[in-house]
């Protein structure tokens, strides 16, 4: 069995001058208005499938939303997702993810640490939370699935990490 | 120092002040509100041809299809003996008869010759070759008629030449390609071996020949250049040199165009095609209708999708058969192809009317 790795944790500091990269995840979905014209919404699927990691696009052009699955080992940079979204036309609302790593406590605060990567994602309290900090008594190396919705916090409120991770559900993995 | 004269006169001024001002309020808001009423809109013949109408024929879900029934279709195209050509989400080519029968189908995922990523656009040569746009790829492929690849031209950007997401494909009865080049809103001509022939229209929101995202193209009987300038909300004809011609649609003031229902003009036209006599078919997809114009420009009909999703922009494309008597729209939303009789009952759609 290989030993522990010590995970770094590098602390992204100014959101402007160096992008956010997301991790290793699994899903992004975003919620886009007015996708309503087929050709629009093939024009943003378009835009993000250039973007770097990005595996595959959906759009669900009746539902307004576009995932995008992350190919595996590959980090996206999630300002470029937003920029790709505004090439395309349109203006990024909510935002979700699916990702798996471990919870891990930051200057008193949990978050989400992926441990192939050295970006994490600060957890909001609620009642989601508590129930997975209960779940993982004793358990502290323990992978986690994660499903939530990211909001965009003002980074120096943050300490520089500009998204607040909601949990929606989570499930711990072996 | 004041006098009560003064007190008296400040008290009135003070007191009719609202009053003027929300005369003034008032006047301007009546004003304003007939002013934005103002503006281009289509031509309602004080005496349309009674009867004239759409009759849903038949609609095509594509069960039978070798790789499965139809997926978002959205490019069709009619050939000169009736046939159709369809492109769906399946990355395929699928030929039909008139009568809905397959006659063949081929695509599948890839870059390579014969293989798309997004074909959108479709549309049929004199000597029955097929050429398709792919979204993705920002190039035109050109095959036989049962789908063999015989070329590919085009790549991604903005000089002549480069795509940025073609869409609508017409040829004319020379075999020149016509491009709608969505993002770069103009439409590109090429010659028949694809080779860069010129730019038709430039970017813009106001004005003759200025395009906003345009999506499709055809080539009228006399030559004319007719597009879908889907987001100027508005139809452009052209000349065989490039010339705009005229524009039918809702234009603010007659300058700023604007999405309209009814019958003022369009919202998000993102296909026409002319049958014979002139009559013009519009997808008015932003509306969920197809749209029947006379050859000047004049409101004749609509048929409105009775079961449109509310959320999506449908139908996209339409052709006409050679006839004129029947046309075929890809309604994406709902995955099937409508087939509609064009009723005129004072006239017959194949032949000018009197």
């Amino acid at each position: 069995m290989n030993s522990m790795k010590k995970i770094t944790v590098a602390l992204l500091l100014v959101v402007t001058a160096a992008p956010v990269v997301l991790a290793q995840i699994d899903k992004v979905t975003v919620r886009v208005d007015g996708l309503s014209c087929p050709f629009c919404a093939y024009g943003l699927q378009k835009q993000l499938k250039r973007v770097p990691g990005v595996k595959g696009v959906k759009i669900y052009v009746d539902r307004g939303r576009a995932e995008l699955t992350v190919a595996e080992g590959e980090s996206v940079d999630f300002s470029a997702i937003e920029d790709a979204i505004k090439k395309g036309g349109y203006t990024p609302r909510d935002i979700w993810m699916e990702a798996t790593g471990r919870i891990e406590q930051w200057n008193g605060q949990p978050a989400l640490v992926i441990p192939e990567n050295d970006v994490k994602f600060l957890l909001a309290e609620n009642d989601h939370l508590r129930k997975l900090n209960d779940a993982l008594s004793g358990q502290k190396d323990r992978s986690v699935f994660i499903a939530g919705k990211l909001e965009k916090q003002n980074p120096r409120g943050h300490h520089g990490h500009p998204y607040t991770l909601i949990i929606e559900r989570f499930e711990l993995v072996n | 120092m004041r006098n009560s004269s003064d007190v008296k006169r400040g008290w009135a001024t003070s007191r009719r002040l609202p009053i003027v001002l929300g005369t003034l309020v008032l006047i301007a808001g009546m004003t304003f509100g007939v002013l934005v009423r103002w503006g281009t809109r289509w031509t309602i013949p004080l005496s349309p041809a009674s009867g004239d109408r759409y009759e849903l024929l038949a609609q095509w879900g594509g069960v039978g299809l070798p790789s499965g029934p139809f997926e978002r279709p959205i490019g069709i195209a009619v050939t000169p003996g009736g046939d159709l050509y369809v492109t769906d989400a399946r990355r395929r080519v699928i030929h039909l008869s008139a009568a809905g029968d397959i006659i063949g189908e081929w695509g599948r995922e890839g870059d390579g010759p014969g293989e798309f990523s997004n074909p959108v656009g479709v549309a049929v040569a004199p000597d029955g070759s097929v050429f398709v746009s792919d979204y993705d790829q920002d190039r035109i492929q050109k095959f036989t008629s049962d789908g063999r690849f015989l070329l590919a031209f085009g790549s991604s950007g903005s000089q002549p030449g480069q795509f940025d997401a073609p869409a609508g494909l017409a040829v004319d009865a020379a075999g020149f390609v016509y491009v709608a080049d969505f993002y770069n809103h103009r439409v590109q001509k090429f010659r028949p071996d694809g080779t860069f022939q010129g730019i038709v229209g430039h970017p813009g929101r106001i004005g003759d020949g200025a395009l906003h995202y345009p999506t499709g193209v055809h080539v009228t009987s006399d030559g004319q250049l007719l597009v879908a300038d889907a987001y100027n909300y508005q139809l452009q004809w052209f000349d065989r040199e490039g010339r705009p011609i005229r524009r039918i649609g809702y234009h603010l003031f007659w300058l700023w165009p604007r999405p309209v229902s009814s019958r003022r003009g369009f919202n998000v036209p993102t296909g026409a095609a002319v049958g014979p006599g002139g009559f013009v078919h519009v997808a008015d997809s932003g509306n969920h209708r197809l749209v029947m114009l006379s050859e000047k420009g004049e409101y004749l009909a609509d048929w409105t999708i009775p079961d449109a999703h509310p959320s999506v922009y449908s139908p996209e494309k339409v052709a006409v058969s050679p006839d004129g008597s029947t046309v075929y729209a890809t309604d994406l939303a709902a995955n099937r192809i409508l087939v509609l009789n064009v009723i005129r009952p004072h006239r017959s759609p194949g032949r000018r009317g009197r």
